[in-house]
């Protein structure tokens, strides 16, 4: 699912920003709850940075501009990897940025369970942590899809939808092949983001910081279900001469 | 190598600088310390944008009504302490609750007894004013603006160390 193919498929696209859709959606939703910040869109952070600098509450403008840099470094981070470990492990490369994400998320998770005393000093930490493993998967998914999947920039995702939308009011356009596939990533993308919201919402009223660790399993999918199907080719590749055959015809 | 070397050396710098920064400046736990008397409570928007002569002050017998199951119910003078205790006093009462700031120090929780808490938007907050907003539950005109000047200053004792 996070592995880079030439010629991702949308069904794989569509299985890695549902996934990752919904646990930034969760994600922004926890952090909203117990940290009142949001950490998976950026947009109202250049706001609010703004607003800050107009009032010079210059405390306020490094605390914020930290956080912008912060989700800046998690995207560079995830990319950084990805090319300079593609060659040598291809799984590590796009493995890494989600093992660092899921190790922030474990972080906060477990701080707000065994130390968190609400002090602003650790919600500006919590929340830098929270930006900088948003930004490693935003970066990863935007990296492996080719820019095709943005998991938390419902900016560009709203702004995709309507230009779409307003297209397949011709039916030159509806009929296009490329296009509906857009227009079902995205729709996915929108509603697992929406969906991971709401079950945050109402999963936090019951289970509060645990909601961290689902969010982790979640993540853990993703880069098991790659680690399986690698597995799986190499086996096959190694073991059955006919699917060895059958593999190399599919890549040619 | 050598643009590796430039970017963590970039890094290094922006980060040094950027932590000297922060260390300068003092920060929404610090500034709130101390006493503060409410000057007066407000609606933050008129009903109508035509409504030129809109009294925007709220009467005493309204703030009584709204604020009647708040935790802030006839305080006058807010006292912050540095151990996150609110002292609240009015003309014939006072009560002790506990205060903590969230987000990036724009949102002020405070927590009463039996679990009771309530979140007010910092809305302003410098070393001799503070403007709250909150959203007041009753049918009057959505958010109440609250006004705060600064009687007295945390005592050096009490001064938070970011």
């Amino acid at each position: 699912m996070i592995k880079r193919y030439r010629d991702r498929t949308n069904r794989e696209n569509i299985q890695l920003g549902a996934l990752t859709a919904f646990s930034a959606g969760m994600v922004n939703v926890v952090s909203v709850i117990i940290f009142f910040a949001f950490t998976s869109n950026v947009t109202g952070h250049y706001a609010i940075l703004a607003e800050e600098i107009s009032k010079g509450n210059w405390y306020e403008v490094l605390v914020v501009g930290g956080w912008i840099l912060l989700f800046f470094l998690g995207n560079f981070t995830s990319n950084l990897a990805v090319i300079n470990l593609n060659k040598s492990n291809a799984y590590l490369a796009h493995s890494l940025p989600i093992i660092l994400e899921i190790l922030c998320l474990l972080a906060v998770g477990t701080y707000i369970q065994f130390y968190y005393r609400e002090t602003l000093f650790e919600t500006e930490l919590m929340v830098s942590l929270m930006l900088f493993a948003m930004g490693l998967q935003n970066g990863l998914t935007a990296t492996v899809s080719n820019a095709a999947v943005k998991t938390t920039h419902l900016t560009g995702l709203t702004t995709d939808l309507g230009i779409l939308a307003s297209m397949f009011t011709k039916k030159e356009y509806r009929e296009r092949p490329e296009l509906r596939d857009k227009m079902r990533l995205l729709l996915s993308i929108m509603v697992s983001y929406v969906t991971g919201g709401v079950c945050a919402g109402l999963i936090y009223l019951r289970v509060e910081y645990n909601v961290f660790y689902i969010v982790c399993l979640f993540l853990l999918v993703v880069i098991g279900y790659d680690f399986y199907r690698i597995e799986v080719a190499n086996f096959l590749s190694k073991k059955q001469p006919y699917y060895r055959k059958t593999l190399k015809n599919q890549a040619a | 190598m050598k643009t590796s070397m430039l970017y963590l050396a970039a890094f290094l710098l922006f980060a040094a600088a950027y932590f000297a920064l922060l260390s300068t400046q003092p920060s929404p736990q610090s500034r709130i310390l101390g006493d503060w008397k409410e000057v007066s409570w407000e609606y933050e928007k008129a009903d109508n944008p035509d409504d030129g002569g809109f009294d925007f002050r709220i009467t005493d017998h309204i703030k009584s009504q709204i604020a009647e199951n708040l935790i802030i119910h006839q305080a006058e003078i807010w006292s912050f302490g540095a151990d996150e205790s609110l002292h609240m006093s009015g003309k014939n009462n006072s009560k002790s609750s506990r205060w903590k700031l969230k987000g990036r120090g724009n949102v002020l929780k405070i927590s009463g007894a039996e679990d009771q808490t309530e979140h007010y938007k910092i809305q302003e907050l410098t070393p001799s004013r503070m403007v709250l907003h909150f959203n007041s539950d009753m049918q009057v005109r959505g958010i109440v603006k609250m006004t705060f000047e600064k009687i007295r200053p945390p005592h050096h004792d009490q001064e938070i160390q970011r």
